[in-house]
């Protein structure tokens, strides 16, 4: 019996039960009207679109008939479970709310577009995260510090000299070590080299002097030669090469402040009363409401 | 191992000692070395185009990604308190900073290149779109102020916001117009619509590119079945449909269904899909079926050809465990029990048999994949290797040392590893057993949405648990150590042979195939331990097995007297956090022929690569919030890289 007692499904069944009781006797679906379930034009609209957009193809008249028949039974349950209170206090269903809550805010938010001057405002007081990343090509030769040991900065100085007496020609391939980092780049991204070679590395090489072998410079691998034909700086760009990335980062800005006036301005309309902990004890309790 | 069999192997990078190996092997190892020759450099130029890939069409760089990010879209992520959108998803991947649900900020080591969102397609059906702006609405006098109200922006914006939700809520909407929002009608739109348009918005090809997905969250009593779908397409097709989901009478939970909701969406949109399954591990003996299906229907020529006709690829690892196999299906397999969820299914509604294992994971997939393919034709299980995330974050997070959870329940907290993941009377997954993985790792041409989305279906992918150490991995009848050694190995790779994810059918002769793979550290991470090739094939009388193959490994280790490598040591420092690369190698690499070849017998190779010890996440947790780790917890690990097989095909 008392394990009984601990049962959740009897807990549900007999809060259900009790709910049923207070709310279904009350102000449960009883009269006639209030039973009555209609189906409207819209709603079977809505059944065949979402159909039809999943599989592309209109219902048959059986699975329509099955779409109507499961929405019937959607709606009784809503109804039911709405009546025995089940809506409230549920987590999943206030989460859900908030969302589409939220989602609406954001559509309308982005319903009023910039204007040129604010965009160009935007852009200048945001303009290291629009800066234009420095843009290098360049060949590398690799010097492999473990196999090598001690004699690595001889063995570079040296290779760095036939590399200068090779020229800009130079195969880098068949002067590196072994090594799975590619040995020529077209106009790589700052960034896209720190990820194959790591930070010093790019420090580095954005330094060297474009149109001579320099080096070595380190990366995390080892020691590399390196050879840099071409570098286009980095630089602030003008709001016509960059539009659509500053509508979107402006965009994003505006819904947010969209949604945090929203609420602010919401909350106006409320009276919030937040209740002092009844016991110091409970720290569960504080930390609840103090939020 | 075979003693024989050290000849194969070359270490071509790290450890000092290194050297002396290097040179007691004689005038091959040289190769590698500095090359000062002035004929032959004389030789070489002038003779080729200035860029050596001008030519070449195979791919020379490897794209990470995560195939599995859910937002606060998914109903359970927002149920556990995420509060990131796909906005935020994505700015976090490209690299930006953002402050997570809990209120702390947040950034990765380095960005992804690549990322699927794929949110739970179960409640992603039509919401009222209520704000599309629309010249019909605008005739309504309602309509028209708050049209103009909204697009003024600003202070005037938010008034006419709050105007529309009164009047919505007090019902007094004229009801024309209300019936212009109701179900059905044009303006009505989905979430799934907000999804594609993200996608679109955060595109960014050669730079991050965004893959339009979403997960059909198949759940057999409790027994997962989940897919993630990823569309190689833009928005202008995925955007004609809906996702397929798993609720009657539209969706089902079986997979044949989702194959033919596919099919469907290729035929009607002349758009393209494919499907990757995840955490079999959880689905108690029904992810990888031998005989038949969870719902009793037998396993069929049209089964097996499905499956492998629309799932090329399998997240073999992610924050729930990982898939590749297990220490029971395992037993010879030292590295085996790697971050085993093997408590029960993914509620925990039942708790796990050992029978069931052969049916969850990667491994045994692999090889049940051959026998079916004896037996009906098609090899439904013939898959590339991906790792994923899985986060309910939004974040995608899976470094240890910047591990942001399973969900937001589980961002950063000094009692996180504490709190059981899930805990039912059949058993427990402890919230310190949650994993901080995984990555997938594409070897495509460019960074756009088709040449990442063909590379997988194409299978050359790899999954690794974290980190990003690169892999290649090639099969061939005659790779030589001059292959390996030569300066681009890749040339050879694919000159000689097919890359991981390719097919080798048998050679005249019966001859043994040769393997190519080597490995370069995470430029930030460990060093590696060693590579391993793992072997897997059906014999004469219709039974599997499997062997796993050291192949390359770092520190000059020799094998003992029953070829098993000793331990490449330890250097991690648990009460501070940390290791250091002193042991291991930064690059590894061999060419392998399989000494036990059978040319009558179908057979899948592929390789796992070994970083050495690292901590786990909850070591860094530990020391950043000054706790204790909970007895028994693992802390110490050895991450790992798993590749596409390549398979063998009498």
């Amino acid at each position: 019996m008392k394990k009984l007692l601990k049962d959740p499904l009897l807990h549900f069944l007999l809060i259900g039960a009790a709910l049923f009781l207070v709310f279904g006797f009350f102000k449960g679906p009883t009269g006639n009207e209030e039973n009555k379930i209609v189906i409207t034009q819209g709603d079977i609209d809505a059944l065949q679109a979402n159909f039809v957009r999943t599989w592309q193809r209109p219902p048959t008249d059986g699975e329509l008939s099955g779409l109507i028949d499961n929405r019937v039974e959607d709606e009784i349950a809503f109804r039911e479970a709405v009546a025995m209170g089940l809506d409230q206090d549920d987590a999943v269903i206030r989460r859900r709310l908030r969302m589409k809550m939220e989602l609406l805010m954001e559509d309308i938010a982005g319903l009023s577009p910039p204007s040129d001057e604010e965009l160009q405002a935007y852009l200048e007081e945001h303009m290291y995260s629009f800066h234009q990343e420095p843009q290098v090509s360049f060949k590398q030769v690799y010097l492999n510090s473990d196999k090598r040991g001690a004699g690595v900065d001889e063995a570079a100085r040296k290779m760095l000299a036939e590399l200068t007496a090779a020229g800009p020609g130079a195969d880098p391939v068949s002067f590196s070590d072994p090594n799975m980092l590619p040995k020529e780049f077209r106009l790589y991204y700052a960034s896209d080299i720190e990820k194959l070679f790591g930070k010093s590395f790019i420090k580095d090489l954005l330094q060297v002097e474009p149109g001579k072998w320099n080096g070595p410079v380190w990366s995390s691998y080892g020691l590399h030669l390196v050879f840099v034909r071409d570098r286009i700086e980095g630089r602030d760009p003008e709001l016509a090469e960059v539009r659509v990335e500053v509508e979107r980062e402006w965009a994003a800005k505006r819904r947010r402040e969209f949604k945090e006036q929203t609420y602010k301005k919401l909350r106006e309309r409320y009276t919030v009363i937040i209740e002092e902990p009844l016991s110091s004890a409970d720290d569960n309790k504080i930390l609840t409401r103090s939020k | 191992m075979k003693p024989g069999n050290t000849i194969n192997v070359f270490i071509f990078a790290a450890a000092v000692f290194l050297l002396s190996v290097v040179l007691a092997h004689g005038a091959d190892q040289t190769v590698g070395m500095m090359h000062t020759d002035k004929a032959a450099l004389e030789k070489r130029f002038g003779q080729k185009p200035y860029s050596p890939w001008a030519e070449s069409g195979f791919p020379r760089q490897v794209y990470w990604g995560d195939t599995h990010l859910h937002t606060g879209l998914s109903v359970d992520a927002g149920l556990f308190g995420c509060r990131l959108g796909l906005e935020d998803a994505y700015r976090f991947a490209r690299g930006e900073q953002v402050i997570s649900s809990t209120g702390q900020p947040v950034k990765l080591s380095r960005p992804l290149d690549w990322l699927v969102i794929a949110d739970h397609s179960d409640g992603m059906g039509l919401v009222n779109g209520l704000a599309a702006a629309s010249p019909e609405v605008t005739r309504f006098e309602q309509g028209s102020r708050w049209s103009k109200g909204l697009r003024a922006g600003g202070q005037t914006a938010v008034e006419t916001a709050l105007d529309l939700i009164t009047t919505f809520s007090q019902g007094k909407v004229d009801p024309e117009l209300l019936g212009m929002y109701s179900p059905g009608s044009k303006i009505y739109a989905s979430v799934w619509d907000d999804v594609v348009e993200a996608a679109e918005t955060y595109n960014d090809p050669g730079r991050f590119t965004t893959l339009i997905g979403f997960e059909w969250t198949s759940l057999v009593t409790g027994n997962n079945l989940h897919r993630n779908v990823i569309f190689r397409d833009n928005g202008d097709r995925a955007g004609q449909v809906v996702p397929y989901t798993t609720q009657e009478p539209i969706g089902s939970t079986d997979p044949l269904e989702l194959y033919k909701w596919m099919t469907n969406y290729e035929a009607k949109t002349s758009g393209t899909v494919l499907a990757l399954a995840h955490n079999g591990n959880l689905s108690n003996g029904i992810m990888f079926p031998l005989d038949v299906q969870y719902t009793g229907r037998k396993l069929d020529a049209f089964y097996v050809e499905q499956r492998a006709r629309w799932e090329p690829m399998y997240e073999i690892t992610q924050i729930k465990g990982d898939g590749e196999t297990h220490p029971f299906l395992s037993p010879d397999d030292e590295f085996a029990n790697y971050e085993t969820w093997d408590a029960g299914n993914l509620d925990l509604s039942e708790a796990k048999k050992n029978e069931m294992l052969q049916y969850e994971y990667g491994r045994e997939a692999l090889k049940n994949g051959l026998l079916l393919e004896a037996r009906l034709g098609t090899n439904p299980y013939k898959f590339g290797l991906v790792g994923s995330t899985d986060s309910h974050t939004a974040l995608s997070t899976a470094e240890e040392d910047n591990f942001f959870g399973k969900h937001s329940g589980s961002e950063p907290s000094p009692q996180r590893m504490l709190h059981p993941f899930t805990e039912t009377k059949q058993g427990k997954f402890d919230g310190w057993q949650t994993v901080a993985s995984g990555l997938a790792a594409v070897w495509a041409k460019e960074n756009t949405r088709q040449a990442i989305f063909d590379a997988m279906a194409r299978r050359e992918v790899y999954g690794t648990t974290g980190p990003r150490m690169m892999v290649r991995f090639f099969g061939g009848w005659d790779f030589t150590l001059q292959d390996l050694n030569s300066r681009q190995p890749a040339f050879q790779g694919y000159e000689k042979g097919v890359p991981m994810g390719g097919d080798l059918s048998a050679h005249k002769g019966g001859k043994a195939p040769t393997f190519m793979v080597y490995s370069l550290r995470d430029p930030i991470g460990a060093n590696l331990d060693r590579i391993q090739i793992i072997k897997g094939w059906l014999d004469a009388n219709g039974k599997t097995h499997e062997k796993v193959y050291d192949v390359a490994w770092s520190d000059n280790r020799k094998p003992d007297s029953d070829g098993k490598l000793p331990p490449v040591g330890n250097t991690v420092d648990i009460k501070n956090a940390s290791w250091i690369n002193s042991i291991g190698a930064s690059e590894l690499g061999a060419v392998w022929t399989d000494p036990d070849f059978d040319a009558k017998e179908r057979a899948f190779y592929y390789a796992r690569v070994i970083e050495i010890p690292t901590p786990r996440w909850i070591v860094y947790d530990a020391f950043r919030f000054g706790v204790e780790i909970p007895e028994g917890a693992e802390t110490i690990h050895q991450e790992r890289a798993y590749t596409a097989p390549i398979w063998y095909t009498p």
